[in-house]
């Protein structure tokens, strides 16, 4: 552990959905079908860092994100902020945390209310959290427009004036209002132009900065990943399988799935060019998935212990977990074929 | 190499609420038989508008547009409908970025593969192409053909529906693929594989590819050559190795370099420089160049005048009139920043 203090401790968390139709299944005799979402998540969040969760759609990373604020109720599990476990929290009082627990969202369209001016966006956490004297509020939207690199003459604009990366600064700006301590980023850039994207990035950057937020940032771009990141978490089917330093992730990646995510990702390079794919099949279903290691379907290495036996997310470096059982031999192979990028 | 489609001064109109707009403005470029050619820009640049254009499918209508698309010698703009219907999905196919909604949801996925080849009298009869239809899917890497050929879309994932859109494009054995982001809609192993299989079934087939894309990543990955579009004009066209190694657009430098990537140790400590501002809107684009508001490069020759594209060398065009100084500046849009994690000294000050 590295010296900075936590200041999120999420404790076995999962989320478990039973499909529409479970309960009429159930009725009539038919086995309940469950969907893990988030299958027993351990994971601290350091005050200050960037922590990203990165995996492919159904990976789990968005529902961890929310469940993590409660947007969706967790199933099983503690999330303790600042040492109080936020499911413990009557509404009213999780009411009054949520100003320290922000959310930015992927889609900058559907993000805003479009009847609302960006003034009124702006002005409504602060008024409900009752933030700053009412007279005080103008100022402050104005300040909050120029910090996210919009200006004061925008503010009585509607989200309909305003481009996809203009959008999502909005947001930014809304979520920066209440001051929080942390904030969510689910896929900010994803929905945004390349050309874009450096903007917003860099954005977050320095706003982590300024204002000493600790984030954690949910992507499925390993290079937007590896630009942001103070840490990485990777998914797959609702579990975390390596989580590590940045450093460590893109330099020396120990579970397989890291190492074909990695290779999988296609370089500006036409130099690098490869004919051999980086991760055969498909991921398994979330309603039936394999026992074992979740990876084992797929995986290069798997033998007859990854079916039997769940492999635990270990610490095998310092500050470097894995959740394989053959982590020596992945990292063996990683070295000895030269891996692409080095 | 005699070309098997060439595009010549395309500029395709659409009516819309605004009026009509000018998408794709004056366009020139040519494919080679079993080439795989990458058309790379942002939303909006009128990259999708290209390959709709050559099929002449709507929005676009040829009253609409102008120029030439010739396609193993014939002009397109100029066939009648008839002799158009003939032509498309048996020498030109399309694959879309929504396989999903490419698919008739009530239609077994066999019935839809072999729709183009009964229709077209490729495949003899109905058992004829159902033996072509398991074929194909085996080829495009769909497991278990036999049980899977009555199965319907929804029972396919997003990356299986997308070999079923490849296997009813490659049913007519096309001699052109009009590949518009196919792979966008998929996670990044998916991508890797549909990716692979597209370039397998090049080679095999000698399918000429127009790789349409935003992603430099996969142009790299599959493109012998490749256009770069801004705001509906090609503003550079090189060999997709000399392209990477020196762009002489500063658009293309910039695509280059404001993506972050996976791997290099050195851009550990460089911050990304952004390309400043946004597209233009293309009801009212900039006079001149229409990347200069937002080029570092710019002078004041750049805000006036037309920007046709030119020949540097063979193989290379380039529309920017500043492209030796952009070869001399060296990356104009890399910005050194040792303190890319602390740039808190900047902010401090305010």
């Amino acid at each position: 552990m590295s010296a900075a203090a936590t200041l999120i401790e999420v404790e076995q968390l999962s989320k478990v959905y039973a499909p529409a139709g479970a309960f009429l299944k159930r009725l009539t005799g038919g086995a309940r079908q469950r969907l893990t979402a988030v299958d027993d998540v351990s994971l601290s969040i350091r005050a200050g860092e960037i922590l990203s969760l990165v995996g492919e759609s159904g990976s789990g990373k968005t529902t961890l994100g929310r469940a993590l604020l409660r947007l969706v109720e967790p199933s099983a599990g503690r999330i303790l902020f600042r040492g109080e476990d936020l499911r413990s929290f009557a509404p009213s009082r999780m009411r009054a945390a949520r100003r320290h627990l922000q959310m930015i969202f992927q889609d900058p369209y559907s993000a805003l209310n479009p009847r609302m001016t960006v003034r009124q966006t702006l002005a409504e956490a602060m008024r409900v959290h009752a933030i700053h004297p009412a007279e005080e509020i103008d100022d402050r939207v104005v300040e909050l427009l120029e910090t996210v690199g919009l200006n004061a003459g925008q503010a009585d604009r509607f989200p309909r004036d305003f481009s996809g990366g203009q959008r999502q600064r909005i947001g930014i700006a809304r979520a920066l209002s209440v001051r929080p301590a942390f904030i969510v980023a689910d896929e900010p850039v994803s929905a945004v132009d390349v050309s874009i994207q450096a903007q917003i990035l860099n954005l977050l950057l320095d706003l982590r900065e300024r204002f000493d937020l600790t984030m954690l940032f949910i992507a499925h771009d390993l290079s937007v990943v590896r630009y942001v990141s103070t840490r990485v978490g990777v998914m797959y089917l609702g579990r975390i399988v390596e989580l590590a330093p940045r450093q460590a992730i893109f330099a020396a990646p120990r579970h397989p799935y890291t190492q074909g995510l990695l290779r999988a990702a296609p370089r500006p390079d036409p130099g690098r060019r490869s004919t051999t794919v980086a991760i055969t099949g498909e991921p398994p279903s979330a309603l039936d998935p394999p026992s074992g290691c979740h990876f084992r379907t797929r995986c290069p290495m798997a033998t007859a212990l990854c079916a039997e036996a769940r492999p635990a997310l270990a610490e095998i470096a310092p500050d470097h977990l894995v959740a394989c059982h053959h982590h020596a031999a992945a990292m063996a192979a990683w070295t000895g074929a030269a891996a692409p990028h080095h | 190499m005699s070309a098997l489609l060439e595009v010549r001064n395309l500029t395709t109109r659409i009516q819309t609420r605004r009026g009509v707009l000018t998408i794709v403005d004056d366009v020139s470029f040519s494919l080679e038989e079993g080439e795989c050619f990458g058309l790379v820009g942002e939303s909006g640049s009128g990259k999708s508008m290209i390959c709709r254009s050559i099929l002449r499918l709507p929005p676009t209508s040829p009253a609409l547009m102008s120029g030439r698309i010739a396609f193993e010698g014939q002009d397109l703009l100029a066939l009648p409908d008839r002799e158009m219907t003939r032509l498309c999905g048996r020498r030109i196919a399309m694959v879309v970025q929504d396989a999903i909604a490419a698919l008739n949801p009530v239609l077994p996925v066999g019935r839809q593969i072999a729709e183009a080849m009964l229709e077209h009298g490729v495949a003899a009869n109905r058992r004829d192409a159902r033996a072509r239809v398991l074929a194909l899917m085996r080829k495009v890497g769909i497991p278990a053909p036999e049980r899977r050929i009555d199965d319907y879309p929804h029972e396919f994932s997003g990356g299986m529906c997308q070999r079923v859109v490849i296997a009813a494009a490659l049913a007519c054995a096309p001699r052109l693929l009009l590949a518009d982001e196919p792979t966008t809609a998929l996670d990044v192993t998916i991508q890797d594989q549909i990716l692979k299989l597209l370039g397998e079934l090049q080679q095999e087939m000698r399918l000429a590819v127009l790789l349409v894309t935003h992603d430099m990543g996969v142009v790299a990955q599959s493109c012998r050559r490749v256009a770069v579009m801004y705001a509906g004009r090609i503003v550079e066209l090189a060999e997709t190795a000399a392209l990477f190694d020196q762009p002489l657009h500063p658009y293309s430098a910039g695509l280059l370099s404001c993506v972050p990537s996976v791997d290099g140790a050195a851009e550990e400590a460089t911050r990304l420089r952004p390309i400043p501002g946004g597209p233009p809107d293309i009801a009212d684009p900039p006079e001149g160049c229409r990347f200069h508001p937002r080029c570092p490069l710019a002078i004041g020759a750049c805000q006036s005048g037309a920007f046709p594209l030119f020949e540097v060398r063979p193989g290379r065009f380039t529309a920017c009139i500043r492209h030796e100084e952009l070869a001399r500046a060296g990356n104009i849009w890399a910005e050194p920043m040792p303190a890319a994690r602390a740039p808190e000294a900047a902010e401090a000050a305010e």
